[in-house]
């Protein structure tokens, strides 16, 4: 605000006298603002130069002309009045303008009046030098805005929308565009080959079939990234990913802005839109419009719409940072190498690379579920046969007749029937290796009419003794060796009725009591129990005689029982013939009832016992001569049995 | 790397397709012109020491009912019109077209090719219409496809004359 009043100043100092003005001249002039003091040699001065010129006008005062520089104060040289007379009659036109200066600066209306003149050419020249201009301004025009924004915000609205809107719109008719994207992939590819293969691949992971999709088609890379000066179509800066196959990117970037013009031509697209997407199958270009530089990106893939969130803002990141240069492109490309790492960001990519190589973790895992299966397989085919064995055993067991199999809850429920005499089916268990826990039996008594079982119930109804050997061949239970007579007898009743037994033939099973009845009635027959000379005492060392004889006996009378016999031994006592016959009975008689009363009260009565006298008349043989004496002062036995029926008695 | 955009813009058949090819490198087929209605061309010259990049926009064919698609003349450096010797109305189109650049993008440097000057005996386009031209400034310069006589000289020229500008 000062300067423009300096210059005025200094055009006032320069038309006008120095010295009478100095006040208005100095540097240190106040604001313009400010009505200044009058200086009082000013007023009187003004009061006299009007008075002069009234005076002069009149005719009273000569017109004296004065010399400029020669006064420095007009109020020292008041009492000089012919050289005043003399300076208004030179100045009067200069001292008439600078009053009508003064007048001016005094008056504010007119001093505004003659700023507002110069204002706007004063701003520019000063926002040229420095920024105090702006910092002055600044906190004014924040305030004022903020004012304006606070009383009335619909004002500001309705000057940013037409700005804003067109951008805002853009961007949710992208995004819905790309929500449309998706759901579109997603729609087209749950019924093809691949939507499958997804689906299955969703089901194997756990995770939801849109992000599969999502995960699949979002595959892509940015091959290529161009950054083109608007106008001209000519490449700025341009970088290739590592993969990319790039043709010489400045004719494709002049074409793609050729192209670029032919769609809007021959579209007649608003000047605001362009060309964004270019798509050939899965390859793509996406072009982002800036201001003065256009990027484009060669795709190939699904990119998601991230990306082009990506280029927008690099694009504008590069509008910031290069706005000069691209302004004022001359064609000059070497001014934008610093967009490199811009590019560089657009270079994105997003790889799901599929395993064709399979890692040797998975062979591994494939490997041991392939042996997992066959280990299984082998189980389980090993689990088949052992149960088929087992069946097929239990079918050939007999005593067993399987009805039928059942399988429920991990247990398998045998019904049939079964021979009581049949073992159980642990032995065919542990053959086929079956967990007994799994079997369930429920089993229904049964006669086997197997020959095993035959005389296998045969053995278990007769129990025969070890003599005894038990055959069953067609229908005959044959018997062999030999049996006490009373076992015979009871087999002879049971035999017949064992089931499965047809015919009894026991013609090869011999009656051991039979037997042996004659040797021990020969033994007992040929026992001679010696006694002493005329005494009833046996001779010493016939207690053992004696004792066999006992023996003897007991068989005697056992076997007696088992045939049925009734039996009757003689106890016949001798003499030698030396004595009177008279003498010699009595003793024989003696030594007989001696004996036979010691028989019996051994509990051998049932042998009915006859003691009886002989005398010298029944001579014993013996085994020589000289014993022949010795050999009959003694008792001899004689045992006689008959059938019961036959003898019809009672023993004695 | 300087970097220029030019034009070549001309009558249909002037022969401004052939004109170049011989001196430019090209990834795109001579369908572009017929389809997008231009195809492009890059010419690399060396200016001063400095090697210029010279992106060639080909240019459908003028004929009288249409001029050129303007829009693919935004932001050109400098451009060639080509016309045919043997064709007078070709002249009268380059200087048609002349004035709608001038009009459109304002003075830019420009080069009048005449081509088919290995037929001169049959060119309409005499010398005297071309004095004309070059009195009023115009740079001309004959050209043939078939000798190739002219063109690089064409395209040095136009390069000397961008980026002194």
């Amino acid at each position: 605000m000062n300067d423009p009043l300096d210059d005025n100043d200094q055009e006032i100092t320069d038309s006008a006298s120095e010295s009478e003005v100095p006040s208005v001249s100095g540097e240190e002039q106040p604001e313009a603002g400010e009505q200044p003091a009058r200086p009082r040699g000013q007023e009187s001065a003004a009061q006299l130069e009007s008075l002069f010129a009234e005076a002069v006008s009149s005719g009273e005062l000569p017109q004296i002309p004065t010399g400029p520089g020669e006064d420095q104060s007009l109020a020292v040289n008041l009492a000089n009045a012919p050289l005043n007379d003399l300076r208004w009659l030179l100045l009067a036109p200069e001292q008439e303008q600078l009053a009508e200066i003064k007048r001016g600066l005094d008056d504010p209306g007119e001093l505004a009046q003659r700023i507002s003149g110069v204002l706007p050419e004063a701003l520019i020249l000063r926002s040229g030098q420095d920024d105090r201009l702006v910092a002055a301004l600044a906190p004014t025009i924040e305030a004022t805005f903020k004012e304006t924004v606070e009383a009335d915000p619909q004002y500001l609205v309705d000057l940013i929308s037409p700005v804003m809107a067109p951008s805002i719109r853009k961007a949710i008719v992208e995004s819905i565009r790309g929500m449309f994207d998706s759901f579109n992939r997603a729609l087209e590819t749950s019924l093809s080959w691949r939507g499958i293969r997804w689906r299955l691949e969703s089901l194997r992971t756990g995770r939801p079939f849109a992000e599969i999709v999502m995960m699949h088609n979002l595959v892509y890379q940015v091959e290529q990234v161009f950054l083109i000066h608007k106008e001209t179509g000519l490449l700025l800066q341009h970088l290739e990913s590592e993969a990319a196959v790039a043709k010489d990117a400045d004719m494709v970037s002049s074409m793609l802005t050729a192209i670029q013009d032919f769609v809007r031509d021959s579209f007649s697209i608003d000047a605001g839109e362009a060309l964004e997407t270019m798509q050939v199958g899965e390859f793509g270009v996406w072009v982002e419009q800036g201001s003065a530089a256009v990027l484009a990106a060669a795709i190939r893939g699904n990119p998601p719409q991230t990306l082009r969130t990506t280029l927008r803002e690099e694009l504008d990141l590069i509008h910031l940072e290069h706005r000069k240069q691209l302004t004022s492109f001359d064609g000059d490309t070497a001014h934008f190498e610093t967009v490199r790492p811009n590019l560089q960001r657009c270079l994105a990519s997003q790889f799901t690379p599929e395993k064709r190589k399979t890692s040797p973790v998975t062979i591994l895992a494939l490997l041991a579920i392939i042996a997992c299966f066959g280990y299984g397989g082998w189980l389980y085919l090993q689990h088949q046969l052992r149960w088929t064995r087992f069946y097929d055993l239990l079918r050939a067991e007999p005593g067993y007749v399987l009805t039928s199999v059942d399988e429920a809850g991990g247990k398998v429920f045998l019904e049939g029937f079964r021979d009581p005499l049949a073992g159980d089916l642990s032995p065919l268990l542990n053959d086929t290796g079956i967990d007994p826990d799994r079997i369930v039996e429920h089993w229904l008594p049964y006669y086997a009419l197997h020959p095993k079982f035959i005389l296998h119930r045969a053995r278990h109804r007769l129990n025969p003794p070890d003599t005894v050997q038990l055959t069953f061949d067609k229908g005959v239970l044959r018997a062999g060796g030999s049996a006490p007579h009373r076992w015979i007898a009871a087999a002879d009743q049971i035999a017949g009725l064992i089931p499965g037994v047809e015919l009894w033939d026991r013609r090869g099973l011999a009656d051991s009591d039979h037997e042996q009845l004659p040797d021990v009635i020969a033994a007992i027959e040929q026992t001679v129990l010696l006694f002493e000379v005329k005494l009833t005492d046996l001779v010493p060392g016939q207690e053992t005689v004696l004792a066999e004889l006992t023996q003897h006996m007991r068989s005697l009378l056992e076997l007696s029982q088992n045939l049925d016999l009734d039996v009757s031994v003689a106890v016949t006592g001798h003499t030698d013939d030396t004595g009177s016959e008279r003498t010699n009975y009595p003793l024989s008689r003696q030594r007989a009832d001696q004996i036979a009363t010691m028989l019996r009260a051994q509990g051998l009565q049932w042998l009915n016992f006859v003691a009886a006298g002989a005398g010298a008349e029944q001579p014993v043989s013996s085994p020589s001569p000289e014993l022949a004496r010795a050999y009959n002062r003694s008792v001899t036995f004689a045992v006689s049995v008959s059938s019961r029926n036959q003898m019809g008695g009672s023993p004695q | 790397m300087i970097q220029k955009k030019i034009c070549m813009v001309g009558s249909f058949a002037v022969g401004k397709t052939s004109l170049v090819q011989r001196f430019v490198s090209s990834i795109f087929s001579d369908k572009y012109l017929t389809t997008v209605g231009v195809k492009i061309d890059k010419k690399t010259v060396k200016v001063d020491g400095t090697d210029v990049n010279l992106l060639l926009w080909d240019i459908e064919g003028a004929s009288e009912a249409q001029l050129i698609r303007m829009t693919y003349m935004r932001g050109a450096s400098g451009y060639l019109l080509v016309a045919d010797g043997t064709r007078r109305d070709t002249l009268a189109m380059a200087q048609d077209l002349q004035k709608q650049c001038l009009q459109t993008l304002g003075p830019l440097p420009f080069t009048l090719l005449v081509n088919k000057c290995d037929l001169k005996e049959r060119w309409e386009v005499t010398a005297a219409d071309l004095d004309q031209l070059h009195s009023q400034g115009w740079p001309v310069l004959e050209t043939s496809a078939k000798a190739g006589n002219g063109v690089e000289q064409a395209f040095l020229t136009l390069a000397a004359s961008m980026v002194k500008k």
